[in-house]
């Protein structure tokens, strides 16, 4: 689960990366527009949060310009500008959410969780895949009759590998969803991390596609 | 203005412009009544002496044969002379001994000068006009109350048309007073109208006498539009630039809540400490920029020692240039005294000194330079820090205007509070390059004392 943050006050980037973090979403963090946009069109993200007033170049023209090259990643942005003009102007740009500062960090994680559900196309909370279930509350995993409550890691993995069921991903796919930049990845952190979820729910939770990924049954 | 104050104005023009017709009237009735007194005695004067030289020349002695009267009739008031146009006409023969008189009843004495005079009969002044002939003395004589009767009476005549004259007029002043007040009380409805969020102009198609109001008015309005847009842009902009300091406090206090270790509840409390300190810092200096509103009166001195005041700052700010080994001076030449608010300049020092000590790398270099040019006292605070871009000089001074990238903590007030102060002074602050060509270089030029 991969996030970009796009976002010029120090003191609110440092916050929302450290939050986010903790709650096992990889996050990267644009400090001006133009970096923002890079990193748009090299990194495939799960989510944008977007301010407006940026240094460089606007959150607005960064919006347009993702919307314009039919990026559908949602969009979240995050702004000082209250005026109903501004929100309409935020959505009609292809905004997918629109969030007022000053607010509450569970209010921008419940909102981040609500736009991946419905990206997802799924409104429900909770993930299924055959016997596999994954609250995307709770973090709570069920498979058969165990159920677990997953770390922010454990949870980003099963997270990217449920949205798609039966959709291969590779190593480098799953470590570019569950790290943001200039964290350090040991080179078998995403073997450990199955390894440990195999052990605790059994081996068929998580297929090994030999030579390319992983997988979980649909 | 009220509209009663303007009423005031009409009562008051009305009063005056009556008295002072009233008093002109006055004039005119004492003028008439004099004159028209002098030329009616003339004018009976000459009528007596007429009537005397006809009788002289008509009458002969024959006619007036036996005809000597005997004083035996007693003189009665009933019968004086009333109208102007009757005369008394009396002869004498030239033994003195009466012959004729017109009125029987009024013994007139026998007066010996001839020719025009005023006597004194039965207590009132007559006039008298007296002629002698070879046989008689001929004397016309008429009291003058008979001819005063008449002078009030023209004098009534031509005077009472006043009393209608006087309070037509009036009534006419009163409505010429009242059109060319309307001019006047339009200005007082519109600027009724006027409010806060309605400051257009006065229209200036008015009389010439009350353009000058209405164009003075106008200014006001302008300046009054200005300084309430300012405002409102002020605190639009403050309420904006709050929303991000608080959004910061809000997600550092919703991290500390989920601390799970002491190390990280510690950093989290220390980051949610900065967060509030740059809350604080931003309140502060908000603070600062509305005390520094044109209009607000703060106490001044005529003499403030800007050496003094500049070691002063220096000095607190030594800790902050050590931390950073900052190479600090001071060059100043002593005595040189400003006029103005002692802390209001101080905290143009400090936001200057602060900026460059912020701005300038560990190991660079701050110097500040006090002296006198042109007549006015100049502190300059250049640093060899990295600098600000041509393009951008101007806008710096712009409230909550941060340059693109900079990686130092800042509200973007500072540089606008030490322009606001300068100017509250009647002086300038520029900005130029720094140390040989580096960093930044401010330049505020502040008006002397006078000398005593």
């Amino acid at each position: 689960m991969r996030i970009l943050l796009i976002e010029d006050d120090r003191m609110i980037g440092e916050s929302l990366v450290h939050a986010l973090k903790a709650n096992g979403y990889a996050v990267d963090w644009a400090r001006d527009g133009n970096t923002g946009q890079a990193s748009l069109s090299t990194t495939a993200y799960n989510l944008v949060l977007l301010d407006i007033g940026l240094p460089k170049r606007s959150g607005l023209e960064v919006l347009k310009s993702l919307r314009g090259r039919k990026d559908r990643v949602p969009v979240l942005i995050l702004t000082a500008r209250d005026h109903v003009t501004d929100r309409v102007e935020g959505l009609d740009s292809g905004a997918d959410d629109y969030l007022v500062k000053p607010f509450a960090l569970e209010e921008v994680e419940a909102r981040i969780r609500a736009l991946l559900r419905r990206h997802a196309g799924n409104a429900d909370p909770i993930l299924r895949s055959g016997d596999i279930t994954l609250n995307t509350l709770t973090k709570e995993l069920g498979y058969q009759d165990k159920n677990l409550v997953l770390s922010a890691r454990e949870y980003a993995l099963m997270f990217a590998l449920m949205e798609l069921p039966g959709k291969i991903m590779s190593r480098p796919e799953l470590e570019e969803r569950l790290y943001g930049w200039n964290e350090e990845i040991s080179s078998n952190a995403v073997e450990v991390q199955i390894h440990n979820l195999r052990k605790k729910l059994g081996a068929e939770l998580i297929q090994n596609i030999r030579g390319m990924g992983y997988m979980v049954s649909k | 203005m009220k509209p009663a104050r303007v009423m005031s104005i009409r009562r008051y023009l009305l009063t005056s412009l009556i008295l002072a017709l009233t008093a002109g009237s006055f004039l005119v009735v004492i003028f008439t009544y004099t004159t028209a007194a002098d030329e009616i005695d003339e004018l009976y004067d000459k009528n007596m002496m007429e009537i005397t030289e006809t009788l002289k020349s008509q009458i002969t002695a024959l006619d007036l044969e036996d005809r000597h009267i005997k004083n035996t009739v007693e003189f009665s008031l009933e019968s004086t002379i009333k109208e102007e146009q009757e005369f008394l006409v009396q002869i004498w023969d030239k033994n003195g001994s009466s012959i004729y008189t017109s009125h029987r009843t009024i013994p007139y004495p026998f007066q010996e000068k001839r020719g025009a005079a005023i006597t004194e009969f039965a207590g009132e002044p007559w006039r008298t006009y007296g002629v002698e002939t070879n046989d008689f003395i001929i004397q016309i004589s008429q009291p003058q109350k008979a001819r005063d009767h008449y002078i009030h009476e023209i004098s009534f005549h031509l005077l009472y048309p006043l009393l209608f004259v006087i309070p037509m007029v009036g009534f006419f002043l009163w409505l010429a007073v009242g059109r060319s007040l309307i001019p006047l009380h339009d200005i007082s409805v519109a600027i009724t109208k006027r409010s806060a969020t309605r400051l257009q102009p006065l229209s200036e198609n008015t009389p010439i006498e009350i353009q000058p109001l209405v164009r003075e008015l106008n200014e006001l309005l302008a300046r009054l539009n200005t300084s309430l847009q300012a405002q409102r842009n002020f605190v639009a902009d403050a309420a904006h630039q709050l929303r991000t300091p608080l959004t910061a406090l809000q997600l550092q206090l919703g991290n500390l809540k989920r601390a799970k270790t002491d190390i990280e509840r510690e950093r989290n409390a220390a980051n949610l400490q900065n967060g509030i300190n740059r809350a604080t810092q931003l309140v502060q200096q908000l603070l600062t920029l509305a005390r520094l509103e044109p209009d607000a009166a703060e106490p001044q001195k005529p003499f403030i020692n800007l050496t003094h005041l500049a070691q002063h700052v220096l000095t607190a700010h030594t800790d902050m240039a050590l931390d950073k080994n900052i190479d600090l001076k001071l060059h100043s030449i002593t005595g040189i005294l400003v006029p103005g608010n002692e802390e209001n300049i101080c905290v143009l020092l400090e936001n200057l000194l602060g900026n460059a000590l912020r701005y300038t790398p560990t190991g660079g270099k701050v110097i500040i330079h006090v002296y006198t040019e042109n007549g006015q006292a100049v502190i300059n605070v250049l640093d060899n820090g990295i600098g600000i871009k041509e393009s951008e000089r101007e806008r710096i001074f712009e409230r909550f205007y941060r340059v693109l990238g900079t990686e130092v903590e800042g509200t973007g007030l500072g540089l606008s509070i030490a322009r606001s102060i300068a100017e509250q002074h009647g002086g300038t602050i520029t900005v130029a390059d720094g140390i040989d060509g580096k960093g930044v270089g401010f330049v505020v030029a502040l008006p002397l004392s006078d000398k005593k």
